[in-house]
């Protein structure tokens, strides 16, 4: 049976379903493939194969990106169980988890003016990244006993997480600038 | 039909006739072209022996242009008519123009349009067309030399350009003729002509400060694969900035605020690129330079007063640095090499900075004026099918996030950069009307949260939605980023399947019609010029088209197709290769399509089967 494109993103790199895969795996199978169907592989062919080439790398890509950030490659395992959809609305209704997170951005907040900010910001990142974990794991047990609502909502306080992150990579960037 | 460009060693179809290719470092201050000979990547010379081709056009009423340093040598006489540095203007607009305003030395139209047009003794001339007269004598140079015609050549872009940029180079290949394969990232190009790809696995920082553009790339190397990690640097920052410093450090020294004379200015500036060159090696230099009142006035300038002025712009380019190495999640102590490129690499305090930055020695062993266009030589005949067992493949990133307007003058991001291309992603827009059935899309590139902040890339405007009532329509527009990091939208209502037809207005680029109109003025006899171009196009493909296929089906076409569908596959080949015989283009054409349409589900088979066949070995384990 030849792989057909709208198959499931695991199955394109012969994958089981899982949460945890062997990224260097996923890396090298993905090397492989875009080898056998990269535009490069047919920038001197007719236009047809040129066309059908960049549609395969796209949905190659796509895939790819997909399951090697354990975030989208969660909320993928969700939809393919018919939960959650491509628009994330982004709500929880954890009291803990936000008001929790609501420290965490006043915390950031006070940083530059903190005597050693980049060890604050240290500190910071390390707490937010166990948080992260934490939620990664209760995604993984709440998707072994198919709770896919909790999984969902596991997910989505990653996503409040990686916004902090990318705050904090913010924050960082503004300190090193004031010193140059 | 890739059918078989991905021929196996020894599977050539036809006793292999060697393509001819080349890769094209079109820069800033000066361009290249080199080819693959004998194996060896090297840059062409001129008659005279010169390798660079100094990126200047000149202009005149009674002949041809003249390119390269014909042209320079005009520079201080007839500065108006003698167009450099027009990469800088690639893709740009008149409000641009306004920001480069004391850079540039000539005038251009006032008017309507968008795209700037630069008033010449030949003519108003846009950055394309004077782009597309570089790549004509490099173009010539290479075809002397190689002694045939070009079947396609690879052209570098610095990594930072944005879709309006890289599309305005590829329209200039168009103007000037030329079959683009790919249009590759320069510091890429560089990291393929150090031959990294054949060395350690690891991450490698390449630093390019040209002419007028600096760029900062991460590259990753795992097993032949080039994966841009990350891109960053400045489009407006380079070598030139450097003689600027220079020279404004002169006007000053010369008591002399800003001056209107062209001719002192461009005086000013060949003194101070002089300056810079000598520093690399002394450490001072006397500048002279005659006055308008014919007097001689001398100065010295030192090392350490140079490294003074420049400094802070070496500074801007390390910041970058930084920032990208964040991109990439990657620390510093991982980079495993520092490639340089870029004349401006050579200036000592430059070396210094970066290799302290890095904390190693960057790498310096190849010129690096050449080092671009030999890498780009290496992938062009990569990509021609000279190397069908060849396995260097690139894998590209798109440098900045593609983004729609949304309500409030905000910025939606659709793909966002570093994302690996091609890509596609797919976005649902509803009506907000009874009955409408247009809608207008504001595409933007760059990073910001506003959309006045970025750059704005085209209009888009989707007509034959079929009435319904406000919300019920479902519009699904497609953005699809293609191998060279050019942008292509398509729509459709998803209720009705109507496909909505897309009127799209750059910009900063030049239509479709605008170039065909400057095609057409670009040939004498327009009318018989461009037939006999648009014959001999269709004839090029039709013999890929079955090249292509004659492969494919000598591999494998017994195996994935049954002998009627193979014999429908070869009676339209049999009409392509007697209209191909013919000089009907519209024939051709037609004779093609019914090929394609015939081969279409082969085609799909074929891909399919590439795809199994790179998964061989794996067990497809249990599947949802």
């Amino acid at each position: 049976m030849p792989i057909d494109l709208t198959d499931n993103y695991f199955a394109l790199f012969s994958l089981p379903v899982a949460f945890d895969i062997d990224l260097a795996e996923l890396g090298e199978r993905y090397r492989a493939l875009q080898q056998a169907v990269h535009p490069d592989r047919f920038a001197a062919a007719d236009a047809q194969a040129q066309r059908a080439s960049v549609q395969h790398t796209t949905h190659l890509n796509e895939a790819y990106e997909t399951l090697k950030d354990p975030l989208r490659r969660g909320f993928y395992m969700l939809k393919l169980k018919g939960v959650g959809s491509d628009h994330h609305d982004y709500t929880t209704a954890d009291g803990t988890f936000l008001m929790q997170q609501l420290a965490h951005r006043e915390a950031l907040e006070e940083i530059p003016r903190q005597d050693d900010p980049f060890a604050a910001l240290d500190r910071l990142r390390d707490t937010v990244e166990a948080e992260e974990q934490a939620q990664m794991a209760a995604f993984r047990d709440a998707w072994a006993v198919a709770d896919y609502e909790a999984a969902n909502d596991a997910l989505t306080k990653v996503m409040f997480i990686r916004r902090l992150q990318q705050q904090l990579d913010e924050t960082e960037e503004q300190l090193e600038e004031t010193l140059d | 039909m890739a059918l078989l460009q991905i021929s196996e060693p020894g599977m050539s179809t036809a006793p292999h006739q060697r393509k001819l290719a080349a890769g094209i470092d079109l820069g800033t201050t000066n361009s290249l072209v080199a080819s693959v000979r004998s194996g060896v990547a090297e840059t062409l010379p001129d008659e005279q022996g010169r390798h660079l081709l100094p990126s200047v056009v000149h202009y005149r009423e009674d002949g041809p242009p003249l390119v390269g340093y014909e042209a320079l040598q005009r520079a201080s006489d007839d500065p108006l008519n003698t167009i450099a540095s027009v990469k800088r203007l690639m893709g740009r607009g008149v409000e641009d123009l306004k920001r480069l305003g004391g850079q540039l030395s000539y005038r251009i139209a006032e008017g309507e349009g968008h795209v700037p047009r630069i008033v010449t003794a030949a003519g108003e001339k846009t950055a394309v067309e004077v782009s597309a007269d570089i790549l004509k004598a490099l173009r010539d140079r290479a075809e002397a030399t190689l002694g045939g015609e070009l079947e396609g050549v690879v052209i570098t872009v610095p990594a930072y350009f944005d879709d309006a940029q890289r599309q305005a180079t590829k329209d200039a290949a168009r103007l000037a003729g030329l079959e683009v394969l790919r249009l590759l990232n320069e510091p890429t190009a560089a990291a393929v002509a150090y031959g990294l790809e054949s060395g350690d696995e690891g991450v490698i920082a390449v630093y390019d400060l040209g002419g007028g553009t600096f760029d900062i790339s991460i590259l990753r190397l795992h097993k032949g694969v080039f994966e841009v990690l990350a891109t960053g640097g400045d489009s407006a920052l380079g070598g030139d900035d450097l003689d600027h410093a220079i020279a404004e450090w002169l006007l000053q020294s010369l008591g002399i605020e800003s001056s209107d004379d062209h001719r002192l200015m461009r005086q000013l500036m060949t003194a101070a690129r002089q300056a810079k060159e000598a520093l690399t090696t002394g450490e001072a230099t006397t500048i002279e330079i005659t006055l308008p009142d014919g007097t001689t006035w001398r100065t010295e300038l030192t090392r350490a007063r140079f490294d003074e002025l420049v400094r802070p712009l070496v500074r801007k380019t390390t910041s970058a640095c930084r920032r990208v190495l964040r991109d990439a999640g990657i620390d510093k102590a991982a980079v495993r090499e520092v490639v340089m490129v870029g004349g401006s690499t050579r200036v000592p305090l430059v070396r210094q900075m970066v290799g302290e930055f890095f904390g190693r020695e960057p790498l310096v062993s190849i010129d690096p004026d050449k080092v671009v266009a030999v890498g780009a030589a290496i992938q062009a005949d990569v990509l021609v099918g000279n190397k069908p067992d060849g396995d260097l493949l690139l894998l590209d990133v798109i440098p900045l996030s593609l983004g729609i307007e949304t309500m409030g003058g905000l910025v939606e991001k659709i793909i966002p950069r570093n994302t690996t291309i091609p890509v596609a992603r797919a976005q649902e827009f509803t009506t907000y009307k009874d009955g409408q059935t247009a809608m207008a899309i504001h595409v933007v590139q760059g990073e910001r949260e506003l959309v006045a902040d970025n750059r704005s890339l085209a209009r888009f405007e989707l007509r034959g939605i079929p009435p319904m009532v406000a919300g019920a329509a479902r519009i699904r527009v497609t953005f699809q980023v293609d191998a060279d990091g050019l942008l292509n939208v398509s729509a459709r209502e998803e209720t009705s399947g109507v496909e909505a037809s897309i009127t799209i207005k750059p910009s900063y680029g030049l239509s479709d019609e605008e170039i065909e109109t400057m095609l057409r003025d670009s040939m004498e006899h327009a009318a018989e010029d461009m037939a006999a171009r648009m014959l001999r196009e269709q004839q090029v493909e039709a013999d890929r088209v079955i090249e292509a296929l004659d492969a494919a089906l000598a591999k494998d076409g017994d195996e994935l197709l049954t002998a009627q569908e193979k014999a429908a596959i070869l009676d339209a080949r049999q009409q392509l290769i007697e209209a191909r015989q013919g000089s009907d283009t519209a024939a051709i054409k037609a004779a093609i399509k019914t090929v394609e349409k015939r081969a279409e589900t082969y085609v799909e088979r074929r891909m399919n089967s590439n795809i199994r066949q790179a998964m061989a070995g794996h067990n497809v384990e249990e599947f949802e």
